[in-house]
């Protein structure tokens, strides 16, 4: 449709704009492992230097457990909250306007923080082809690039985060093929040689929990997707589980490999250790596919972050707890194009901090906070709304096991991370703290509390 | 200048040219509708009742 000045075509727009509901599971899928697959390129590495080759295992399946205990507790919270904003949304329903500003903001913050770190990297990576190449052109066209998608329309971008993520991830399967793992004689990898055990005790495994989360960060985003599916009760549990038995292969594949081609000192301190471990076996194509791999794993996780972090800036706006403007839907492409534009800037300005590592710890931060959230949601869930008292898309098995492993999985985590870097994380909760007073004290008054929560919504169990 | 030189020229070029046409339309949407349109106020409701009969 051309955009026309004319009473008539905007009279009609006024009935039906919305969000395009055009997204299915494969799409979905996109959302959350392009978020994600990043993490198994770089970052996930470090929980060798805190834990030791055995330790960064321990640390990848334990997060496996939290992350599959937080996709379980979501996707069946998410089929019944069917809005745009995912745990957002989920925290207005279940914990209120306060609780639901800063799940709101964390989500932001930790989409957008990571959105800068992908296009930094995809930059600092074209800058090591050759001397001449720059890299702030390439972080300027990344974000050109894939904002212009975001902007045209959510079904398109994520058909292109599907195809550039399946090949990144099938690059992680080039590399493994290319030990030749399956052949005894032949094989280049060295476990014996190259692996140390537990190096650091089982405090080293604690401290390892940060960065195995690397493994996974984010596949919770598929939450967001949810008003434009298709079919939310098809789409969303299907898509994120799916995606949560890709990333849990993948994040094994990737530890296999590169503790059996880098030493695990050299691991633990190498920027892209899928890549070195690439390069150990000096075969040219597959160095070529991890090279590219890693360029497209960086660049899906950041059309998924602009994605993820517009939709939760767009929901709080259309709550009113942030300013209203914020909400607006782009006619033509039914997209929230307000909020897309409004972050760009926000995002890039975090990504030339030259603090990119309290950029990334803050992002980190953010999400552990959400998780917390998410297991005492998952409790409250339950209690307001029992079994048949509501329709469910998907129903989480062995309630309240998952809600509980997630709590403590994530304490632990945060203890870890405490370790390292507590300045980063006393500041973080004295920013959410500061941020909750600016709401309470001057933004809460300007909250439409009527059309908050709204009026065809099921009342809770008991009411 | 080296061909790595010229493609980072181009690179900035066609960053400076996205821009543009963002900023472009942006404006054009927001001069041609109405506020209560662009934020869809009047169907939100309805959008959510749909959704959790047919989708949830």
């Amino acid at each position: 449709m051309t955009i026309e000045p004319t009473n008539e075509i905007v009279t009609e727009e006024k009935e039906r704009i919305h969000l395009s509901k055009v997204l299915g599971p494969i799409h979905i899928w996109a959302l959350g492992v392009g978020i994600v697959l990043v993490g198994e390129f770089m970052g996930w590495n470090f929980a060798i230097a805190k834990g030791g080759s055995l330790g960064a295992i321990i640390a990848c399946w334990a997060m496996g457990l939290l992350y599959v205990s937080l996709v379980m507790i979501n996707t069946e919270i998410g089929s019944v909250v069917p809005e745009a904003g995912g745990q957002y949304a989920m925290a207005k329903y279940l914990l209120g306007p306060l609780a639901a500003f800063n799940v709101g903001l964390m989500i932001v913050f930790q989409y957008a923080m990571l959105q800068a770190a992908d296009v930094l990297v995809v930059g600092a990576i074209l800058q090591t082809l050759h001397p001449d190449i720059q890299s702030l052109p390439y972080i300027l066209l990344s974000l050109a690039v894939l904002t212009m998608l975001n902007y045209r329309g959510i079904h398109a971008t994520l058909t292109v985060n599907f195809i550039i993520t399946a090949i990144a991830y099938v690059t992680i399967f080039i590399l493994l093929f290319g030990t030749q793992f399956y052949s005894p004689e032949a094989s280049l990898l060295r476990h014996e040689e190259l692996m140390s055990g537990l190096p650091y005790g089982w405090l080293g495994i604690i401290a390892a929990f940060q960065f195995g989360i690397w493994f996974y960060l984010g596949i919770e985003g598929t939450a967001l997707g949810a008003e434009e599916c298709r079919s939310t009760g098809r789409s969303l549990p299907l898509g994120a589980l799916t995606g949560m038995v890709t990333l849990i292969i993948g994040a094994t594949v990737t530890w296999y490999v590169a503790s059996g081609m880098v030493d695990w000192v050299k691991l633990g301190e190498s920027v892209y250790p899928l890549y070195d471990a690439a390069l150990a076996t000096k075969i040219p194509f597959v160095i070529g596919a991890l090279f590219v791999g890693t360029i497209l794993s960086c660049l899906a996780s950041a059309i998924g972050c602009i994605a993820d972090s517009s939709r939760a800036w767009f929901s709080m706006a259309r709550d009113t707890l942030i300013p209203r403007w914020f909400g607006g839907i782009h006619p033509k492409y039914k997209t929230p194009h307000r909020a897309i534009l409004f972050l760009l800037p926000i995002s890039l300005s975090f990504g030339f901090t030259g603090l990119l590592d309290q950029v990334i710890t803050f992002s980190i931060f953010s999400g552990l906070l959400v998780y917390v959230l998410m297991g005492y949601m998952m409790f409250k869930f339950r209690k307001m709304y029992p079994m048949g008292t509501i329709e469910r898309g998907y129903i989480s098995p062995w309630h309240p096991f998952p809600a509980i492993a997630l709590i403590l999985l994530t304490l632990l985590t945060l203890v870890g991370m405490y370790l390292g870097y507590w300045i980063n994380l006393l500041s973080g909760f004295l920013f959410y703290i500061l941020a909750s007073m600016w709401f309470v004290l001057h933004r809460y008054k300007f909250v439409d509390t009527n059309s908050f929560i709204k009026k065809r919504w099921p009342r809770p169990f008991g009411y | 200048m080296s061909f790595w030189g010229v493609m980072n020229w181009v690179a900035y070029g066609f960053s400076a040219l996205i821009f543009a046409w963002l900023v472009k339309d942006f404006i054009n949407v927001e001069r041609k509708y109405d506020e209560a349109v662009l934020l869809g106020l009047e169907d939100f409701d309805e959008e959510i009742e749909s959704l959790k009969q047919g989708g949830g």
